[in-house]
Order: structure tokens, then sequence, then C-alpha cells
């Protein structure tokens, strides 16, 4: 049966948690678990479990590469070193926050934000700037080595 | 008294009474006003089977990005491409076409996180292995 429609002043139902509901708390529970954990451990101590294979098999750095490093430091506030880890991932992070942001809404309230509908020019930009950052944060010519970790 | 239609902005079916013909309602899946246009007769087929039923076309974007910041495979980047189809083919109402890419989007998240989770997994054993000796 589909969902029902909704009525434009309807107040959002505190009550049921319906599939996607359940899924945006686990996800939630997810987020939580992890920043916990990458606030007590410094990844840069504690390396060798989890390696990065592009990383380990060619030397170069993928566009991921000190994204987990990043978000040791932005949890504790240093920004500027997050941003030197991995400026890519940290831009993104803004980004990312709307759709975090509406799963939390869709937990508390029963309702998330609308969702934004991504112009294809700007999806193709992102996977511009992936590759570019890829490219770029691999030459070893300063200012670019500003980008690798 | 309840028909089912499609959302016009993500695809998502939502059942509609009557008497909302020509009213503005919420979808319940992407959240976008919409307004309820009379029902259209639907082709049912009479039997083999059941056509896949519109359901909410997600563009999988978030999970497309996530997994290429953390899995590092270059298959988060095939999922990004894919991810980035998905409005584009909504905005102009290629349904078919959106739920082509997002399906090729989440099997190139899961992928990407399943070998990046493998292999980093592995050089990570291998690591272990070689420092205890």
């Amino acid at each position: 049966m589909a969902t029902q429609a909704e009525a434009v002043d309807a107040p959002a139902e505190v009550a049921r948690w319906t599939h996607a509901r359940r899924w945006a708390a686990l996800e939630l529970f997810a987020v939580a678990a992890a920043a916990a954990f990458l606030y007590a451990v410094n990844p840069s101590q504690w390396s060798p479990w989890l390696q990065c294979p592009f990383h380990a098999v060619t030397g170069l750095d993928c566009p991921g590469c000190g994204t987990v490093r990043a978000l040791h430091q932005l949890l504790h506030g240093h920004v500027l070193a997050a941003l030197r880890l991995n400026a890519l991932s940290m831009s993104l992070l803004p980004f990312l926050g709307y759709p975090f942001l509406s799963n939390v809404m869709l937990v508390a309230r029963g309702r998330g934000f609308p969702r934004v509908m991504v112009p294809w020019a700007v999806g193709w930009s992102l996977v511009a700037v992936v590759l570019a950052f890829w490219v770029l944060r691999n030459i070893p010519v300063w200012p670019l080595t500003l980008l690798a970790p | 008294m309840s028909e089912v239609m499609s959302c016009p902005h993500c695809g998502g079916q939502m059942s509609v009474t009557a008497d909302l013909n020509g009213q503005v309602v919420i979808c319940p899946h992407c959240r976008k006003q919409l307004t309820v246009a009379p029902p259209v007769a639907q082709p049912i087929p009479a039997r083999g089977p059941v056509p896949v039923a519109a359901g909410y076309i997600s563009n999988r974007l978030v999970e497309a990005i996530l997994v290429t910041l953390f899995c590092c495979m270059p298959f988060g980047i095939v999922a990004i491409v894919y991810a980035a189809q998905v409005d584009g083919k909504l905005a102009s109402r290629d349904f078919t076409g959106a739920r082509y890419a997002s399906e090729k989007a989440k099997n190139w998240c899961i992928a990407a996180f399943v070998c990046g989770l493998i292999l980093g997994g592995s050089i990570g054993l291998l690591a272990l292995a070689g420092a205890r000796h």
C-alpha cells in the first residue's frame, strides 16, 4: 500500500516509525558512535588496521586520504589542521550537513527536510573537483603539497 | 476510493483520495509540494510479472561521496558519476533513466565499500602479521 500523501499544513506525525525513520535512526546512531570513537582515538597513532589500498600499493594519495585523521582534528576543534589533512572532505562536510540534519528531524519530528534536487552541472562539477583534487595533491610542488596529508 | 499516483519530482508512489484532486499536497518521500492530478488510466498487465512499482528514487549522492572519501577505491568515483545523473533525469521526467542511474550508483557504492573493506583489511592484517616478526 502506498504511503499517504500529506496535506500541506498537516502536522508532522511524531508517533509513526516508518521504515525510513528507522533507517535514519540507525544512521544517526552510527554517526554518533563513529564520532565518539574518532574523538577518543587518534588515527595517526593506531594506523595499520585499516589502510587505504591505493596508498599502500602506489604510494600516492587517493582523494580520501587523510579524511579520518582530519575528522579527528575537527572533533578536537583544530579546523586548520583538519583542512591541511584533507581540504576536499572538510569542504564537502557542510553540504552533507543538510541530509544529516534532515535525518535528525526525521527521527525527532517524524518529518525531514524537503529534498534538494542536485542540478546535473553541480553533479558533474563534483566529479571534476574530486578528480582534480586526486591529481593535484600528488604533485610534489608547493603550494600543491598543502593538499596532501 | 484511493488512487495511487507518482510524485512528479522523485517518482515515489503515494495514495491520494478523490477529494484531493487539484489540491496541493506534500509528497511523503521527498517532501516537495505537488498538485494532485486527476487520475490517468494506467495499463495493468493481465498476467506475467508485475512491473516494479514506482518508488522513491534516491540520488545516492551522499553515499557515493562517503564511499569515495572513506573506501579509497576508484569505484566510488564511478558511483558519483551515476549519482550525479539521477536528479537531472528526474527533472526531465525520465523516471526509467533516473531509476537506472540510482541503481547503478547504489551497486557501485556497495562494490566500493566491499572492496575497500577487503583490500584495506587484508593490507592491515598483513601489516600486523609482518610487525609480529
